[in-house]
């Protein structure tokens, strides 16, 4: 559709923040912005400064020329771009021949880097992402000083026209991901994008209903890591949240800050994330299950004390962990709603009144309350699928509860099988583990120290397997 | 992608487990009543003879490496159709008469040593539930999930093995042959229905990957199974001696004398229940079997889960409603055991010769087999 | 029909569901009666009395000797009489953690109990591996003991004889090494046979208080489940020396008009047909001077010197433990039983003929040949 200052000005004619400046400077020049998104000073400098007091501007290509002081002046090819641009406080002149250009009069709203609240390293870089997609691109150019950083702009959401930035190493990165990813992100069709996680669902290509597909960071460092692996690295306008594909699921279990530190802490950090976060799903059922049906396994001694504990207790094993498990996540749920300095005392009442007035009170069984709250620490060493967990491990003590350890055993091995049947954008959602990829063990649960690990992880394709050269 | 595909080394991994799983519920007493103190020497003549035939089944596969056809296929390029359709009835006999003993032993073996207590119906649904799921998700999913317990299983074997070797006196096991070597040879062919577990391999025939070798994982799975599964009936015979026979649920009092003190609690059985995920994906893959022989017998290709397929598998689980499980061996086993030998031991026999017929007649005749579609080098580095 | 389709498939989940969940049957821990140890005495018409001890949880966190009661019912058979337990305490008996079984003197010297061990040893919930033993007097009074010595009896019981007793030169026995030896070859083999040694009450308090505790040296013999006789300490010595699981055997030495304790520290033991029918068996003890703290550790405490132990010593050991092996050997002759599993020795070579399982002892000659040194 052709552009015309008609067609701009009938749109947003009425609105208390459209301008419409007229200049003449050699032939009539109409220029518009939306002073809501523009920077004064910038419009000024950039537009109305240039042309000022002068007369020999001829047609829009003086214009242009004189413009040149402005960062951003370029001719936008169609309608639909110029009100992109419009929108996002570009100012638009226009000749009286409907020809247009546009300006970078932004203005830039926004906090500044800081480090992100969600991954604090002990060591390591403490720059996070923030709301806007120039400074987070910035972020990655700061530290991908290559021609090989390629990014493929697209634009998403029918009223928001979020900015979407596809970031990805040329040469390292397989080019059929890039592609996977850039077609499904335009065949998006959405009113509007908030944040990147509303893209994440669509960039799963499986839709699965349980665990997340893709990965997330609010860490430039980690992007790029990640990047340098042959993933790609999705940015969205308006979310400090830069989204990462393809993912596996030990990914989740990688802290930032494991690269930082010595790799056998490392391997032993998460050695001990690993097996709190299967002992924190199968521990609740297993103490069902156990004082249902097998109390023979339960240490002698131990056994006394839990029996003494749930003696005066009106609810069956079941009941009781399934109600300890439930408050914990009430608890966890208001904690994460409530203000920090509420949360303090709202952590408190929980832990003392809840847990031990409960105890106390005859209504829960101290072993049950300790072992609710250990299961329900050891999830928080998975930050992204703590949710999706804490589901499982409800439905995996129910299971137990009533059907004993074949219940345990069954969900289990559903669980496994579901997870192991995942394969998004070629990539074993288990990889290394299952289908077992001996190279990329590496950098699974055990790390080797950096400088031993000279390939690429195969699990995610790519184009260029050795790290140097 | 093919779901399901197979690498050679997930192949083995399962077999590895299919091997492990099953064997330590009801045979070892089954054996100690038939031959005593001699059942592991029964026991190793049946894997002498399966080592042998999985050594042909091998080469078939290796033979079969570029055509990639299924058993379908090649049955029915050299033996012909109907002959064909024989052999897969038979082998859904098997399947399902196997899933039912290993459904009944477990069903038995939750109800005497887990306190358990259900009935049949209630007990098959979420057995049957995981196995149309894993079905569902397809054979690769399968051999990843049996990947990833793999090592859970093989340690806890282990350490159900070591646990009681204090106990265990092997002169328990001497004279050797006591019994008598045409008894034990007999009980070895006897009992040959609870061996040969490599025939589900037949069914994945053509998704298996080739990298690099097909003859030294497989085998090397083989002979660790078959020693753990040896070590493990000479050890439960060492210990219960004349009770042997009657203990049948092998593996859950093996561990008896773990606890190192009075009050540990059975932890053995913790480490039973790992190995028992063995027994229940030994029960998916026979049912995956069974469903993928009526695929053959009513010449259908299902892309998705048949409905109508998985419910006649599942219809045919229901029988230890009807007969015990003793009975499924004393009568319809007893029955069986010649076709059965037949399918078992005679067909990997002749495999390597049915596929190179069945290869050279499709080349002759340029019928294309249905192949895996091409597989990019860098998917194949993937499993 | 889509909406009316997923209510069909909720509603149908929802039921396989609680149709699931009903037919699983399961029962609370605190609906059993658990059960620690099992006594065994003669009631007077021929049937037993059976005393139990039972968790009886609600008496606080685990506390020395409270947290179980001992229930005592008579009922013509040991089912019958789990069920009269079952009966007073309202809850399932369970035997799943039982640790200790224990036959009364009077039960066991006046009964055949194959019935007895076959129950228990087939019984699913047991563990094989649980303790037995016998014990003087009736298997109540050892029960009834609980408050004398300040601990559970059953466990107290079965910590001493499985964890405690071969490591000071006592062999120990459990439910199915001893329900084996009365059904195979010689049909005969053993029980601890433990009692209650009452120690002085210093109590000011309490001074009609019982204290004590539990003492295990003697050892009771069975053939095919019927007892045979009781061996005295010295035999006990011997038993144990012949016996390859043991150590921590003392030899109480002269030198010079001066004690000296030598223990044994490591043992190996050789039994191997001599080929005429008999057997040599052959011991050699490892030996150190005695120390108290370290009777079941082999050099993990040395003593404060190196002194080398006088030949004269290795001697006089060497010499006891050849006379008490003999004395226990002749015994066995005598009262014709085998613990020591010779008849498996020729079972090893011949198999189990009717021929070998009939042989008496005595055509078992033995010689035995006693090495001792210093460890």
């Amino acid at each position: 559709m052709k552009i015309s200052f008609e067609k701009i000005n009938a749109l947003w004619r009425g609105q208390d923040d459209f301008r419409v400046r007229l200049l003449n400077c050699g032939i009539d020049l109409k220029a518009v912005c939306l002073d809501t998104m523009c920077d004064d000073a910038k419009v000024s400098d950039f537009v109305l400064q240039p042309l000022a007091y002068v007369n020999d501007v001829l047609s829009i290509e003086d214009v242009e020329r004189r413009l040149a002081v402005g960062t951003g002046v370029r001719k936008p090819p169609n309608l639909y771009s110029a009100i992109e641009d419009f929108t996002n406080g570009y100012t638009l002149i226009f000749d009286g021949e409907d020809n247009c250009l546009s300006v970078d009069t932004r203005t830039v709203v926004g906090r500044s880097i800081a480090e992100p609240p969600t991954s604090m390293v002990m060591r390591g870089p403490r720059e996070g992402f923030v709301e806007d997609i120039k400074v987070n691109l910035t972020l990655l150019r700061k530290r991908l000083k290559t021609p090989n950083l390629k990014v493929v702009n697209l634009t998403v959401g029918k009223y928001t026209n979020t900015a979407v930035a596809v970031c990805y190493i040329e040469g390292i990165t397989q080019q059929r991901i890039v592609e996977d990813a850039v077609q499904t992100l335009e065949s998006v069709k959405v009113d509007g994008v908030l944040d990147s996680s509303y893209l994440a669902r669509y960039l799963d290509v499986n839709k699965t209903w349980l665990f997340r597909r893709v990965g997330s960071t609010e860490k430039p460092d980690i992007a790029v890591g990640k990047m340098l692996e042959g993933r790609i690295a999705i940015v969205v306008d308006g979310s400090p949240m830069v989204l990462t594909l393809p993912y596996l699921f030990v990914e989740d279990m990688q802290s930032p800050g494991d690269y930082y530190e010595n790799s056998s802490m490392t391997t032993l950090s998460r050695t001990l994330r690993f097996i709190s976060v299967i002992a924190s799903v199968l521990l609740p059922a297993l103490y069902v299950c156990l004082q249902v049906y097998n109390y023979q396994i339960i240490p002698l001694r131990f056994l006394i004390t839990v029996l003494n504990a749930s003696e005066a207790i009106p609810f069956s094993p079941l009941t009781e962990m399934i109600l300890v498990l439930i408050v914990f996540d009430i608890l966890r749920e208001a904690n994460l709603r409530m203000p920090s300095a509420v949360g303090i005392s709202l952590s408190l009442v929980g832990a003392i009144v809840l847990g031990d007035a409960a105890v106390q009170a005859g209504l829960l069984g101290a072993p049950a309350v300790m072992i609710g709250a250990l299961s329900g620490i050891g999830l928080f060493t998975m930050p992204d699928n703590t949710l999706i967990l804490s589901l499982l491990r409800l439905a995996v003590t129910f299971i137990g509860g009533v059907m004993g350890l074949m219940g345990v055993i069954i969900s289990t091995m559903a669980i496994v099988v579901y997870l192991a049947s995942m394969q998004d954008y070629k990539t074993p959602f288990l990889a290394p583990f299952a289908p077992d990829i001996p190279e990329d063990r590496q950098d699974s649960v055990k790390q080797v120290p950096v400088p031993r690990m000279k390939r690429r992880p195969k699990s995610i394709p790519n184009e260029n397997s050795q790290r140097r050269g | 992608m093919d779901k399901n595909r197979v690498s050679v080394d997930q192949l083995s991994l399962m077999y590895l487990l299919l091997l492990m799983g099953g064997k330590f519920l009801s045979l070892p007493s089954i054996l100690a009543s038939d031959v005593g103190h001699d059942s592991w020497l029964a026991m190793a003549f049946s894997f002498m003879w399966d080592g042998v035939c999985l050594c042909m089944l091998l080469w078939a596969i290796k033979i079969n490496r570029n055509a990639k056809m299924d058993i379908g296929a090649i049955l029915d390029k050299s033996v012909s159709k109907p002959v064909a359709k024989v052999i897969f009835v038979i082998f859904f006999v098997i399947f399902v008469l196997r899933t039912n003993i290993l459904l009944a032993s477990t069903y038995k073996m939750f109800s005497v040593t887990f306190d358990v207590s259900t009935n049949w119906i209630v007990y098959l649904i979420p057995v049957g539930a995981l196995a149309i799921f894993a079905i569902a998700k397809g054979f690769n999913a399968i051999a990843r999930t049996a990947q990833l317990f793999f090592a859970l299983v093989v340690i806890s074997v282990i350490a159900l093995l070591v646990s009681p070797l204090s106990e265990v006196k092997l002169t328990e096991l001497l004279p050797v042959a006591e019994a008598g070597w045409g008894k034990v040879l007999w009980t070895s062919y006897f009992r040959s229905f609870w061996f040969s577990d490599y025939i589900f391999v037949y069914f994945v025939l053509d998704g298996i990957k080739i990298k690099k070798h097909v003859f030294a994982p497989m085998l090397t799975s083989f002979a660790v199974g078959a020693l753990l599964a040896i070590t493990l009936n000479a050890v439960f015979v060492a210990i219960f001696g004349h009770f042997a026979p009657d203990f049948d649920m092998a593996m859950s009092k093996i561990g008896v004398f773990s606890a190192a003190s009075t009050t540990n609690g059975r932890w053995d059985w913790l480490t039973l229940s790992i190995w028992l995920v063995s027994v229940f994906l030994k029960m998916i893959v026979f049912i995956f079997c069974a469903y993928k022989c009526v695929e053959k017998i009513v010449g259908a290709h299902f892309v998705k889960v048949n409905w109508i397929s998985i419910s006649v598998v599942m219809l045919t689980l229901l029988l230890p409603l009807f007969v015990t499980a003793e009975d499924i061996l004393n009568t319809v086993v007893k029955w069986g055991l010649i076709p059965f030998t037949l399918v078992q031991y005679v067909l990997p026999l002749l495999m390597p010769l049915f596929t190179k017929t069945a290869v050279f007649k499709s080349e002759a005749t340029d019928v294309s087999p249905r192949k895996v579609s091409a597989v990019s080098a860098r998917e194949a580095q993937h499993e | 029909m889509s909406n009316l389709k997923r209510l069909f498939v909720v509603i149908a989940v929802i039921a396989v569901t609680i149709a699931i969940a009903g037919s699983f049957e399961g029962s609370n821990v605190l609906d059993r009666a658990i059960i620690l140890g099992i006594g065994i005495d003669l009631e007077e018409n021929g049937g037993v009395v059976m005393t139990c001890e039972v968790v009886s949880p609600g008496n606080g966190t685990e506390q020395v000797g409270t947290f179980s009661k001992t229930v005592t019912v008579s009922g013509g058979t040991v089912n019958v009489a789990l069920q009269a337990v079952s009966e007073l305490t309202g809850k399932e008996t369970s035997l799943g953690q039982c640790v200790v079984l224990v036959l009364g003197s009077e039960y066991y010297e006046n009964v055949d109990f194959s019935d007895l061990t076959e129950y228990f040893i087939n019984h699913h919930s047991l563990k094989e591996s649980v303790v037995m033993c016998c014990c003087e007097g009736t298997a109540k009074d050892l029960f009834d003991k609980g408050n004398a010595l300040a601990q559970s009896v059953s466990i107290a019981l079965s910590s001493a004889l499985l964890d405690h007793a071969e490591k000071i030169g006592v062999p120990a026995n459990n439910l199915l090494k001893f329900t084996r030896s009365q059904n195979e070859l010689s049909r005969t083999g053993y029980l601890n046979k433990v009692n209650f040694v009452p120690s002085d009450n210093t109590d000011a308090q309490l001074p009609d208080k019982t204290l004590g505790y539990i003492g295990y040296r003697e050892i009771a013999v069975f053939r095919a489940n019927r007892y045979v006789c009781t061996l005295d300490r010295q035999e006990v010595k011997g038993f144990s020396l012949l016996s390859p699981d043991t150590v921590g055997e003392t030899f109480v030495t002269y030198l010079d008009d001066v004690t000296r304790t030598l223990q044994v520290t490591n043992k190996e033991v050789k039994q191997k047909p001599d080929g005429k029918g008999g057997l040599e068996i052959t011991v050699g003890l490892t030996v150190r001077y005695g120390r108290t703290d370290s009777e079941q550790v082999s050099g993990a405490f040395t003593a404060k010197n190196d002194k080398e132990i006088d030949p004269k010593l290795l001697k006089d050991v060497e010499e006891q433990a050849q006379t008490v092996a003999e004395k226990f050997l002749a015994l066995q002759i005598e009262r014709n039983f085998d613990l020591l599993d010779f008849h498996d020795i020729y079972r090893q070579k011949e198999g189990t003929t009717t021929a070998l399982v009939n042989k008496p002892m005595e055509d078992f000659p033995v010689k035995i040949t006693v090495t001792v040194k210093e460890s």
